[in-house]
């Protein structure tokens, strides 16, 4: 049903390109904020990707690759925000959905949090876009390669170095203080 | 290695915490704009939608039109007209700009940029003057509202990084040989601003010559 649809709005039918993007506009949302961590940037890099589809949409040869190609689209845009917000601005950290919580709201939960903004932070916009793609959209390595247009090596090497990095901040955040103290990190 | 995913991994806990739907407000603001704007076919949709005999009459015409652009490279020069000075009290415009072709790159205003200037001319003209940001981002664009009578013109001048872009096909300024380049502008007038939706298809002048076409979607903001 969508193919028909992505084939109807490659010939210009807004309407079809309407149902097409409000379904999509909530996941699209949901990765760039995660991926930028700024409700603004986030906003602006979907518009542009939803705006850029529709322009482009004629040149899509295979409909089946439309989400694919709509998820490349938004990462470009979220790579050309990181960009231009670099000079201007430091990762916000997101707030946790307070109805999602578990009941146990512990300091060692919110240190956890505090080590992973830091360690997302500290990543580069591309390798937070695989952590994104694995963990929020539950892609695998060779569903990631295909959509961040890198071989499936890559992409693997990007994910683990990202993954790494943030479970030693994990782990450090974790240490008994002791422990920490005596480390050199 | 194939990553794990547990679903207790904090990890994967944290990446999926926080917002997972976009505000109604902005849902409306993405998708309202949709149907006004314009629909690039590539080359190879719109032969195919002429069909059979008339694709190579197309092509033909097609590549007479890319010879012509590269004669009026090598022939004509480009009037950038003259350069207004920014008033200081001028508001301040915003902008989104993607390249695709040779030189893809998407580039946003930056609020750092010491020239950042739209204003409207007496005769209804429309002038955006912006440069700044890093990669650096000079944009020279004059919008014409109804040009002789017909549609809409734009005309512009834009350093992206790398690349170097300039496309007049309405005379609005000097003129592109016919063919050389395409641009349509939607202006979207507002209670607080007047919204400038270009989208062009222009020859790659980063070399000094004209090469392979590049298409352009420019969208500027202009406080009123």
């Amino acid at each position: 049903m969508d193919e028909d649809l992505v084939r109807r709005a490659a010939l210009g039918d807004a309407d079809a390109f309407d149902a097409l993007g409000r379904d999509r506009i909530d996941r699209l949302f949901g990765i760039a904020i995660r991926i930028l961590r700024d409700h603004h940037d986030a906003e602006d890099a979907v518009q542009q990707a939803l705006w850029s589809a529709w322009t482009d949409l004629p040149s899509l040869r295979d409909p089946s690759r439309f989400d694919a190609w709509l998820y490349r689209l938004l990462l470009r845009a979220c790579y050309g925000a990181a960009r231009s917000r670099r000079r201007r601005a430091s990762i916000v950290r997101i707030e946790p959905d307070l109805e999602r919580l578990p009941d146990r709201v512990d300091s060692d939960l919110i240190a956890d949090r505090d080590a992973l903004d830091r360690a997302f932070a500290a990543l580069s916009t591309e390798q937070r876009a695989v952590v994104v793609l694995h963990h929020f959209l539950d892609m695998g390595l060779d569903e990631i390669a295909e959509v961040v247009g890198v071989p499936a090596g890559t992409a693997r090497s990007r994910l683990h170095y990202a993954l790494r990095r943030l479970r030693a901040e994990l782990d450090a955040a974790n240490r008994p203080p002791a422990a920490a103290a005596g480390s050199d990190r | 290695m194939i990553e794990e995913r547990r679903p207790d991994d904090p990890i994967r806990l944290w990446v999926r915490d926080g917002p997972t739907v976009a505000s109604s407000e902005f849902v409306e603001r993405t998708m309202r704009p949709i149907p006004r704007m314009r629909q690039r076919g590539s080359w190879r949709v719109r032969l195919a939608r002429i069909g059979g005999p008339a694709s190579a009459l197309a092509g033909a015409a097609i590549a007479i039109a890319l010879v012509a652009a590269g004669l009026g490279a090598l022939t004509g020069g480009f009037d950038a007209g003259s350069t207004p000075v920014p008033t200081p009290d001028a508001s301040r415009p915003t902008f989104q700009l993607e390249l695709l072709g040779n030189q893809v790159g998407s580039y946003r205003d930056d609020p750092a940029a010491l020239t950042a200037t739209c204003r409207q001319a007496s005769d209804g003209s429309w002038r955006l003057l912006y440069g700044g940001g890093d990669p650096y981002v000079s944009i020279d664009l004059l919008v014409v509202p109804d040009a002789a009578g017909g549609p809409a013109a734009a005309a512009a001048e834009i350093f992206a990084g790398p690349a170097y872009l300039r496309f007049d096909p309405g005379l609005v300024r000097g003129g592109d040989p016919a063919g050389r380049s395409e641009a349509s502008v939607d202006i979207q007038p507002g209670p607080d601003a007047t919204t400038f939706v270009v989208a062009a298809t222009t020859p790659d002048r980063t070399t000094g010559v004209d090469g392979e076409p590049i298409e352009v979607d420019l969208t500027v903001v202009c406080p009123t």
